[in-house]
């Protein structure tokens, strides 16, 4: 008896791509989900902190939030983010800093250092 | 005379009853200043202002002034209660026309009669006297007839007893004219029994005649000696005995004028002419002259106004003439009432009363007519009372009552006087007014008083009163406005505002606060019921944060503290987070201080006090 050509789909196969795909779109939207790590600083833990800002003076940490208001003064200026929600810290933004614009509403990391007034003033930025 | 007559008559009831005027001097007090006339008498100070016919030392009635003024002192006549009282008494009384009074009457007029120089046959001294004893059972006549005749049975007796000296004193004459014709012969005839007689002078048989020693030898006597001795005794006896009988009989005689005079004073004047028309039947050698001690107060009556010494003759024509007086009183009396001048026929009938009192006349005059007077009387004697005690508003009305009831009634010296004291009260009273005005409550005071002193009863006393009254609260709200500003009572000040605002609307000072505490609680308000309405729609927080600024100002206010304790649990979150805000920033933790106010910022977006935060932050982060 002849035997039936085989002309079916090679399941094992098929099973190796599925894992294959499964293992590309996964990694795919970790590597687009994932915070933006850029700044190698602790991250401030504002919930904790927020009353002791100034004795956080001189240490360097990152900070991400929802920038809500922008204070632009002859002096420089000072961006406030919105932190989770219903935290904020200010933190100024010094004249020389080359951080490109920040607009509002959007979310941005900053690596700060706490100055001796206790606010937090930017050292870097990265849009998110 | 008539004149003089009327002042002394008039003077002796006041002398007899009231006043015995004081000696002037220096700490005497000084007359009154008001135009009351007082019952005490006080010194004139106007000596030709009542002067009378003979000067001002004469009884003077002055009608004018309802006064009598003599030697110096006035009295009143009109207001002197006790002449008053009488008076009105008299004016009451019936007509005095009882068949004892009549029998009493026709028999003092029987005695006057009987004893009248007149009579045909001359007076008849025995039977006026027997018909004393029947006058005197009469109560009108307190017994003076049985004073008379008690004093006429002295008289008599006194004269009997002269007449019985008399005899003595002619016995004794005889018997010392005998005596001394005794001793005369005596002296002429008696010898001395030895004459013619002898006796030895050498030896026992030698005898001698002796010669007679004295011719009269009885004048040796004691015989003759004894007759000398009683020629003596009975002339100093006679001489004793004429003294004592003049003596008695003088002083028969001033017992008798005492009598008489004190009739006079009593102005019993038929009584005086009936004891001067016995004196005279008495003691007929016609000595009439008053044996009155010159110091005393009624010689110094007569002879100061009559101007000579006083005798019976006297008292009888004065007597005589004040009778006619009283009588003449009486018929003016009369037509004066016919008139309906009431005032004229009052003042003329008080006069007579005042003077003749006893008289027939005013005992007889029927009581009809003495009524008509009565109420013009009584209407000024109420008058008189009415300024005495200074009620000028019952004067006034007495005034006019009086001015209805006398066509003859002068009433411009009342008026006056009214107007004059009403008007100075007033005066006193607008000053105290102004000053109440001017809350100046001392001299306030000083002028009500000086006001009640001139007028006691001033009825715009009473718009005073009301004023003070109406002080009296609103010195109490005064108060309660002070007490309750100093304990920061503020919303009481504001809701009694409407009663504060009238007590303090003349005080700037209290103005000024008053005020302040107004708009602060209206600003309060306000933001309270803004905040209740932002409350309504869900605006807790700007409700509150609405509220705490006023609160910051306000912090005491009970209402606001309600309202915002009401509100704290709905917005605890904010006011926590702008608390904690505050607190970071004061500490100079401008980060933290940052967080929060933004985190407040975050729960009411509109808040003040959030932007104004970061704004002051922001520029403190960045210098």
């Amino acid at each position: 008896m002849a035997r039936r050509a085989s002309s079916g789909v090679n399941s094992q196969a098929l099973l190796v791509g599925c894992a294959i795909l499964a293992l590309v779109l996964g990694g795919g939207y970790w590597f687009l989900s994932r915070a933006p790590s850029g700044f190698d600083a602790p991250a401030f833990d504002i919930v904790r902190d927020v009353d002791h800002q100034k004795s956080q003076a001189g240490n360097t940490n990152s900070i991400t939030g929802l920038l809500i208001d922008r204070q632009i003064t002859p002096n420089g200026q000072l961006a406030t983010l919105k932190i989770g929600k219903d935290h904020f810290l200010s933190i100024i933004i010094p004249p020389d800093f080359k951080g490109g614009n920040l607009n509002l509403q959007s979310e941005y990391i900053f690596k700060i250092e706490f100055n001796t007034d206790g606010v937090a003033v930017a050292k870097d930025v990265k849009p998110l | 005379m008539k004149s003089s007559l009327l002042s002394l008559a008039l003077s002796l009831p006041v002398l007899g009853q009231v006043y015995t005027p004081p000696a002037p001097g220096n700490n005497q007090p000084s007359a009154p200043t008001d135009t009351v006339v007082r019952s005490n008498p006080t010194p004139s100070s106007n000596t030709n202002a009542n002067g009378g016919l003979l000067g001002n030392e004469i009884g003077f009635f002055d009608p004018t002034n309802d006064t009598i003024s003599w030697n110096g002192s006035t009295w009143a006549a009109s207001d002197n209660r006790l002449v008053a009282a009488r008076f009105e008494k008299y004016l009451n009384e019936p007509e005095n026309v009882t068949a004892e009074a009549e029998v009493y009457r026709n028999t003092i007029d029987e005695i006057l009669a009987l004893l009248s120089p007149h009579r045909k046959g001359g007076p008849v001294f025995g039977d006026a006297v027997a018909l004393l004893p029947k006058a005197a059972l009469y109560p009108g006549d307190a017994k003076l007839c049985d004073s008379l005749s008690n004093a006429i049975y002295t008289a008599i007796l006194s004269r009997k007893d002269v007449r019985r000296t008399k005899e003595m004193i002619t016995s004794m004459e005889r018997e010392k004219k005998k005596a001394i014709l005794d001793a005369d012969w005596k002296a002429r005839t008696e010898q001395d029994p030895n004459i013619g007689k002898t006796r030895p002078t050498g030896g026992e048989n030698e005898e001698t005649t002796e010669p007679a020693q004295q011719i009269g030898r009885g004048a040796q006597s004691l015989a003759y000696a004894e007759h000398v001795r009683r020629i003596t005794e009975i002339e100093a006896s006679k001489k004793t005995r004429e003294l004592e009988s003049k003596i008695k009989g003088e002083l028969s005689k001033v017992q008798y004028q005492a009598l008489m005079v004190q009739f006079f004073i009593q102005r019993r004047f038929r009584h005086v002419i009936m004891a001067s028309r016995f004196y005279n039947m008495i003691w007929k050698e016609g000595d009439g002259t008053l044996y009155i001690d010159e110091d005393s107060d009624i010689n110094k009556m007569f002879s100061e106004s009559l101007g000579v010494s006083p005798t019976v003759s006297t008292l009888d024509s004065l007597a005589n003439e004040a009778i006619r007086d009283i009588d003449k009183g009486v018929e003016v009396f009369s037509f004066l009432v016919e008139r309906e001048e009431l005032e004229s026929a009052s003042k003329r009938l008080a006069e007579s009363f005042i003077v003749g009192e006893f008289m027939p006349s005013l005992d007889t005059l029927p009581r009809v007519k003495k009524r008509k007077v009565l109420d013009f009387v009584r209407g000024s004697n109420v008058l008189l009372n009415a300024i005495g005690v200074k009620d000028y508003t019952k004067a006034k009305e007495q005034i006019e009552e009086l001015k209805g009831k006398a066509k003859d009634f002068d009433a411009t010296k009342a008026e006056a006087a009214v107007a004059t004291f009403t008007r100075a009260s007033d005066m006193h009273i607008m000053m105290a007014k102004n000053h109440l005005a001017a809350r100046d409550m001392e001299k306030a005071q000083t002028e009500i008083r000086q006001a009640m002193e001139v007028w006691p009863q001033n009825p715009r006393l009473a718009e005073v009163d009301r004023i003070i009254d109406a002080g009296g609260p609103v010195i109490q709200l005064r108060n309660d406005f002070d007490r309750l500003f100093a304990e920061q009572n503020y919303r009481e000040v504001f809701k009694r505002q409407h009663e504060l605002a009238y007590a303090i609307k003349d005080d700037a000072d209290r103005q000024a606060k008053f005020r302040q505490v107004l708009e602060n609680i209206t600003e309060i308000e306000t933001a309270v019921k803004g905040a209740e309405k932002m409350s309504d729609i869900g605006q807790d927080y700007a409700a509150w944060e609405d509220l705490a600024n006023v609160h910051k100002r306000f912090p005491d206010d009970p209402d606001l503290n309600q309202v915002m304790t009401k509100l704290a649990p709905k917005v605890a979150d904010f006011t926590i987070a702008l608390n904690k805000a505050e607190n970071h920033e004061e500490r100079g933790n401008l980060g933290s201080s940052l967080s929060w106010y933004y985190k407040a910022r975050h729960l009411h977006p509109g808040s003040k006090k959030a932007d104004e935060g970061i704004q002051r932050l922001v520029q403190l982060a960045l210098q």
